[in-house]
């Protein structure tokens, strides 16, 4: 039998997050939301991929916001 | 709803013990980690934060196996020659039987990782390892000394046995053969109990 909480989402999204300022204004929306566990830009990757821990968001909203900033934002399939 | 497979996971990280030990830190990418794996990157990140985040996470793993192999039937309330030679053997049988994490954990040592690395040190391993060396102290089988000289002394000849043993080859320019077993690692062990006595 698995747990019952509500478990924790790892979304994965390919972005054009490069530069410090680009993280910084990335950093300013993700801070303020209070459902985001964890978040985190992988810089190095050539998808910079964006990853994110959340309870109770989903894809559609985390995109619409990211976008919404300026950047692409595209779901990596598994 | 993306949901965690252990056996991803383990290939995940087999995978990419094997990149870091033949190609270095520098020659692993997620992107083509994934593609040795024969999983997207995706399913890495669902993981992983990042590169050297799965570099400390690997590190980490592999340490706790060797601390629980080093563990194994052992005291810290041993005399310190039975404990160190069990100490001996458990971390000797650990490092042959696996060469892979071996190689990695030498590889840390020497990178920029070894700081990240040593803040998720196994607790209770250190905390074992530190009263098995007070005991012996208090039971005068053991000069104090600083942990630098006392690890030096004490296991850096062992490690050393074992790369040899691991290369295949000795001090002869490579030309003989060189086999670590229980007789040379005696020989040894005595020496350096003789050494570290008060």
């Amino acid at each position: 039998m698995k747990t019952t909480l509500t478990p924790t989402a790892v979304m994965i999204f390919k972005t054009n997050i490069e530069t410090e300022q680009d993280l910084n204004k990335i950093a300013r929306i993700l801070k303020s939301e209070r459902n985001i566990l964890r978040w985190n830009v992988d810089r190095e990757d050539i998808d910079r991929v964006l990853r994110i821990e959340s309870e109770n968001m989903n894809r559609t909203e985390i995109q619409q916001k990211v976008e919404h900033a300026g950047f692409i934002c595209e779901e990596l399939a598994d | 709803m993306r949901t965690r497979d252990e056996n991803k996971e383990l290939a995940i990280r087999q995978k990419a013990m094997e990149m870091i030990v033949k190609v270095g830190f520098d020659g692993l990418s997620m992107q083509k980690l994934a593609k040795a794996a024969d999983v997207s990157p995706a399913t890495i990140y669902i993981y992983f934060k990042d590169r050297d985040d799965l570099i400390v996470q690997l590190w980490k793993s592999e340490m706790e196996k060797m601390a629980k192999a080093s563990l194994e039937g052992f005291d810290p309330e041993m005399s310190f020659e039975e404990g160190l030679r069990l100490q001996w053997m458990n971390r000797a049988r650990f490092c042959m039987e696996n060469q892979q994490s071996t190689y990695f954990m030498e590889q840390v040592r020497h990178s920029p990782y070894d700081i990240l690395c040593q803040k998720k040190m196994d607790k209770s391993f250190l905390q074992a390892m530190e009263s098995f060396v007070h005991n012996a102290i208090k039971r005068k089988e053991l000069m104090p000394l600083p942990l630098e000289v006392y690890w030096s002394v004490a296991y850096s000849p062992l490690y050393q046995l074992v790369r040899m043993h691991m290369l295949g080859k000795g001090m002869m320019g490579g030309a003989e053969k060189f086999v670590l077993n229980e007789k040379i690692m005696n020989q040894t062990l005595q020496l350096v109990v003789k050494a570290l006595k008060p």
